[in-house]
């Protein structure tokens, strides 16, 4: 076997590792190894506790100790290291945990060769196995004190989860305290994956009497180092290569690994398997083989255990024990005991939280929180939202959208719900909405391609919640493909030149058409038999002309809403629908006012608000666009609309500047304002939205046409008399004939827009 | 001298209690000694510093034993005579086995009815206290006196008492170890030192048997002043080969507050950790203690027990006293920590009573010690923790 596969090998048990590698493979602790040891070598006569979390390196370390010791001639001469199974499962008992010391002296003697004074130590503790259990307890203390005395040396109990040993001895604790405490040349140095209880109670016969070492992270340079250490143990250079090409991507991982030296350990295998380079596929590698462990320790909690990791592991960050009570609906009592145990067991730990003096709990190996939300949360974003801070981090802004628009481009891969995950996770990442809103669209695609059904998506989606803005999306995702489905399947003759395809591809995409209208209309198609209809051809034939030819939207624009990714323009319904066309527009400024204006238009001025309100965020060039709107509605009589539009453009907005284009929109509104006989309202509207001192000419102007034939403006200063009476003339201006509301320039296409909104006869 | 957190210390490594250790023996001369003091100031240090005193200038035997271990009296008094019969003089005293066994045994069983219905056993009580006595005996006669350290006595007396609702066992023990002392051929020849952390006299007021104990000196063992405190850290600064000047010793007791060796024991190892292989500096020492408050899981622990031991309302009594008592590292007096209370406790009388009884469990519990008739934390580090996070 090799040295790299021993070494993945023993990640999880190091005493299965050789003595060479191990001690080659020993690069991080270095400090306080040499501080046991430098105590060891000044006497001992301390007992030491090391307090780690699972994966820490504490049973690495205890063995480094005893490898250290016997390699040093000095210590090897005063000392011997017992060594223990890592679980002394036969332990009840003080006799069974001294037989148990007994037993690793015999060991170490048989290594070293001392197989005389292992058969008599043998002879010595058969002598024993019929006594009583005080008198055994008691009698194998005294040989295993009085051999140390003898041979004048200490024996250094390396003791592995020491807080299961003291748990299974809690009616013995102070028989072994006085028994570690009276100068008998016993050395305790244990381990364990939390503070003691015993040493934390101040009644109890341990408090304060183990010299406690935490073993906490790896700060990030001792982390590189491990690494690096392994590789060159491993004889992997690419893993060096890795590292010192691209120190931010090791950086990253670091902090995912915690620190932890066996996550470390793992992410070097990872990193030696050989990837592309993709942080996030180095973390999917991780987790794949991080599983089988976790997986054992999750299954072998008790239920009520489970149900509290659970909660914790969802949550991500610390969460207090009433938190916990709440999302798990069990008492706050009961809740408190289970966590304790927990943090007891080293599965969870205590943390600060900020501005408070109460504690919270989280999972102690961030990594196994990482692989429970993977594997356990069926909720995407919040499987991968640990990833989202990590994104931020790893990548920075520039670097983070450059990223997520190759995750755009990128195919879909094995799993769709990984991809619907990643893609979630870059969405909530990135800060320009138009990409956000992209990924999340492609999200969407990705589950609903994967066919993935109601009840899934609502699983793996807040619908309710955070994705509630998706929730249109996947109903229309899933409309557009049913509507092809329909018409796919149809039976109808097609027309020459026309097929299924090419016609739902075509209805699909129709901006014009609402989205009910659509799926009515594949009905109406998948009904029809084999007989050729004539009507149908007239409408086919209509359709044949590609929709994406229509040069008023973009290409990009036209496939979305045949996909369902945008609603169609009588659809618009949030401020996100403005998202996706943004984020689709070639031209932004013009299409977006195409979009707004249809909008209006279409729905007879019903566009939300909200949605007003974001196009402006989006663009300012929706600002005269909106004035424009204000003019039509005030054409068709709907001044309380053309209000309105023109308040979205001037509230909140004192540093819109009033550009050629505005004033120009502005003077017709007003106009348009003056022949519908609303000049004052008009004239009261540019006052309440606090421009009638930047535009006096014409608020006086309005005032003037208000006031009816012969009023004057000879009270104001020529710098604005002038300016005022031009526009006065301007408003005064007899109307053109009547003209459709159409986009200019468009008849063919409006008009078969205005046809077919006099057939809908109603909104979508 | 080494730095050693936690177990008892000898030789080079016990220190600093020479004062404490001529005063003891001084009273030992006269009187048995009941020697208090709350856990990890070194009382089981000075024991074995006091048996072996005594041993090497012969002017009496001394042996030390830990009782905390004895489930009942028997195993008291075995762990007590084990401790002199391990002394040299002590081994020719150990009696005949095969006689002790014989007695025993022959004891136990005064008669067998015929056809076995029914046996005639000695009562429980005056078995162990005749052996006891019995070994007495013998030990008073050999010429040499006896001083016995009897350490974690009120762990063996709450032991029993746990057992014994009515009182009645723990005051025949004490009754009879009272007796013990009073020998008139004991004056002389032996005497007792015992010793303890938790409340003794709690349990003896709570069962009216303080005239049990009431020939002992009552003495107490507490912190290092502060020049002892000053040269324990000046002789582990030189052990180590450590440059810890006179400034930073007194910024490092100053972080301790109450000087007992157990305390400058841990700061001088977390600033041994931070400092490395660096002259250790202020910055140093700021770092270490951040170290140590930073263990949240053990500081918390405290908190978390006052909900548990008192429940509501006294956990929140106990929290305003604590909470006062964090503001001020020296420590409040009674009257102000009543006063603390008076919100809660509008009642004076009561208010004194509540605030008098909190005292007690606060020091029996480890958060308080005190000096100089002011309260105080225990732990320098827990009263850190406390101001700082424990609204």
């Amino acid at each position: 076997m090799t040295t790299g596969k021993r070494l993945a090998t023993a990640i999880y048990n190091p005493h299965l590792l050789e003595r060479s590698d191990l001690v080659a493979s020993f690069v991080a602790r270095h400090a306080l190894f040499n501080e046991l040891l430098d105590d060891l070598r000044r006497g001992g006569k301390q007992h030491h506790l090391l307090v780690g979390a699972r994966g820490s390196g504490k049973t690495t370390l205890l063995l480094r100790i005893a490898y250290g010791i016997e390699d040093d001639a000095k210590l090897a001469r005063a000392c011997v290291p017992l060594r223990f199974p890592e679980e002394q499962y036969n332990v009840s008992r003080p006799s069974d945990f001294w037989m148990n010391c007994i037993d690793a002296l015999t060991d170490a003697l048989e290594q070293h060769g001392d197989h005389q004074g292992a058969t008599k130590l043998d002879a010595e503790v058969k002598a024993l196995e019929d006594l009583e259990d005080h008198q055994r307890a008691t009698q194998a203390l005294a040989l295993l004190t009085d051999w140390a005395k003898r041979s004048k040396k200490m024996l250094v109990l390396l003791v592995d989860n020491m807080d299961i040993v003291l748990e299974r001895l809690r009616e013995a604790h102070w028989p072994l305290r006085e028994a570690l405490s009276a100068d008998n040349r016993l050395v305790v140095i244990g381990a364990s994956t939390t503070f003691l209880q015993e040493s934390l109670v101040y009644e109890s016969p341990f408090y304060d009497f183990f010299h406690v070492h935490e073993l906490g992270p790896l700060p990030e340079d001792e982390a590189r180092k491990l690494v690096l250490g392994l590789a060159r143990l491993a004889n992997t250079p690419e893993v060096e290569t890795i590292i010192a090409a691209d120190p931010g991507r090791f950086k990253a991982l670091y902090v995912l690994t915690g620190g932890m030296p066996r996550t470390l350990a793992l992410l070097h295998g990872i990193l030696a398997a050989g990837k592309n380079g993709r942080v996030e596929e180095d973390l999917d590698g991780l987790l794949d083989q991080l599983t089988p462990y976790y997986k054992a320790r999750f299954d072998d909690l008790p239920t009520q255990s489970q149900l509290i990791m659970d909660a914790v592991a969802l949550h991500w960050h610390p969460i207090t024990a009433a938190d916990c009570a709440s999302h798990t609906r069990l008492g706050v009592n009961v809740v408190s005991a289970q966590l304790d145990r927990l943090c007891r067991q080293g599965l969870l730990s205590k943390v600060a939280l900020p501005g408070a003096s109460k504690l919270g709990f989280q999972v102690a190996e961030r990594f196994f929180n990482i692989w429970y939300l993977m594997r356990a949360s069926r909720r995407l974003r919040r499987r991968l939202g640990w990833l989202v801070e990590f994104l931020r981090v790893f990548y920075g802004e520039e670097d983070l959208q450059k990223r997520a628009e190759e995750l755009l481009a990128t195919p879909a891969g094995r799993s769709a719900e990984r991809d619907a995950a990643k893609l979630l996770a870059f969405a909530s990442a990135v800060k320009e909405p138009g990409l956000r809103r992209r990924l999340e669209l492609s999200a969407v695609r990705a589950l609903v391609d994967e066919c993935c059904g109601p009840e899934e998506l609502r699983e793996m989606l807040e619908l309710e919640g955070e994705d509630s803005h998706l929730a249109p999306v996947l109903d229309r995702v899933k409309a557009m493909r049913d509507l092809r489905a329909r018409i796919s399947r149809s039976r109808v003759v097609w027309p020459k030149g026309v097929t299924a395809a090419r016609f739902a591809d075509a209805l699909a995409c129709d901006p014009w058409l609402p989205t009910s209208m659509k799926l009515e209309f594949a009905e109406h198609i998948s009904q029809h038999d084999r007989r050729p209809c004539q009507a149908l051809n007239a409408q086919a034939a209509s359709y044949l002309r590609p929709v994406r030819e229509d040069t008023n939207f973009s290409p990009r624009i036209l496939a979305g809403i045949g996909s369902g990714e945008l609603p169609g323009l009588r659809n618009l319904a949030t401020p996100e629908d403005v998202d996706g066309f943004a984020a689709m527009a070639d031209d932004l400024g013009t299409e977006l006012w195409k979009v707004i204006l249809s909008s209006e238009l279409l729905t007879t001025y019903q566009t939300p608000d909200s949605v007003i309100r974001r196009a402006l965020e989006v663009s300012e060039s929706i600002a005269p666009c909106l004035l424009q709107i204000a003019q039509a509605a005030v054409e068709a009589g709907q001044w309380p609309i053309a209000r309105r539009r023109v308040l979205s453009v001037f509230e909140d907005a004192t540093h819109r500047a009033l550009t050629p284009v505005m004033l120009g929109f502005l003077q017709n509104f007003a106009q348009a304002c003056v022949r519908s006989g609303l000049a004052n309202q008009a004239a009261d509207l540019l006052k309440e939205v606090g421009r009638e001192e930047r535009l006096l000419p014409l608020y006086e102007a309005l005032r003037a046409a208000a006031a009816g034939p012969g009023a004057s403006l000879a009270h104001l200063a020529p710098e604005v008399r002038t300016p005022a009476e031009d526009l006065l003339k301007f408003l005064l201006e007899p109307a053109p004939p009547p003209t459709s509301h159409a986009l200019k320039g468009k008849r063919g296409r409006a008009g078969r827009g205005d046809r077919r909104t006099k057939r809908a006869g109603k909104d979508s | 001298m080494k730095n050693i957190i936690g177990k008892p210390v000898d030789g080079a490594n016990f220190f600093g209690r020479d004062r404490e250790l001529r005063e003891l023996r001084r009273i030992c001369e006269d009187e048995h000694i009941l020697l208090l003091a709350p856990r990890r100031v070194g009382k089981t240090s000075l024991l074995h510093a006091l048996a072996l005193d005594v041993s090497r200038d012969a002017s009496a035997v001394g042996a030390y034993v830990s009782v905390a271990a004895a489930k009942g009296e028997p195993q008291f008094v075995e762990a007590v005579l084990r401790s002199i019969y391990e002394t040299t003089a002590g081994k020719k005293l150990k009696p005949n086995p095969i006689a002790t066994w014989l007695r025993r045994h022959g004891r136990r069983v005064r008669g067998i009815k015929v056809a076995g219905i029914g046996v005639d056993v000695d009562g429980y009580a005056a078995e162990w206290q005749d052996e006891a006595n019995r070994a007495f005996a013998g030990i008073l006669q050999a010429k040499q006196p006896w001083l016995i350290l009897i350490d974690e006595l009120p762990i063996f007396v709450l032991t029993i008492a746990a057992h014994d609702t009515t009182g009645e066992r723990v005051r025949s023990f004490l009754q009879w170890f009272r007796n013990l002392r009073q020998l008139p051929e004991a004056s002389a020849k032996l005497r007792f030192v015992l010793a303890g952390s938790v409340g003794l006299d709690s349990v003896t007021r709570k069962h009216r048997l303080t005239d049990t104990v009431n020939d002992l000196r009552d003495w107490r063992l507490g912190p290092y002043d502060a020049e002892t405190a000053d040269r324990f850290l000046a002789e582990l600064a030189r052990s180590y080969r450590m440059d810890v000047g006179p400034e930073l010793r007194r910024r490092i007791c100053g972080h301790a507050e109450w000087l007992i060796p157990y305390h400058l024991q841990v700061i001088f190892s977390a600033l041994r950790d931070r400092a490395r292989d660096a002259t250790p500096s202020e910055a140093h020492l700021d770092a270490a203690i951040e170290d140590l408050l930073a263990r949240r899981t053990y500081f918390s622990s405290w908190e978390e027990r006052l909900r548990g031991a008192l429940g509501a309302p006294e956990d929140a009594f106990a929290r305003a006293i604590l909470g006062a008592c964090a503001h001020d590292p020296r420590g409040v007096a009674a009257s102000s920590l009543q006063q603390c209370l008076a919100g809660q406790v509008p009642d004076p009388v009561e208010r004194g009573k509540t605030a008098r009884w909190l005292l007690d469990v606060l020091v029996n519990d480890g958060y308080l010690v005190e000096q100089a008739r002011r309260w105080r934390f225990r732990s320098g580090l827990l009263r850190r923790y406390w101001e700082r996070h424990v609204p």
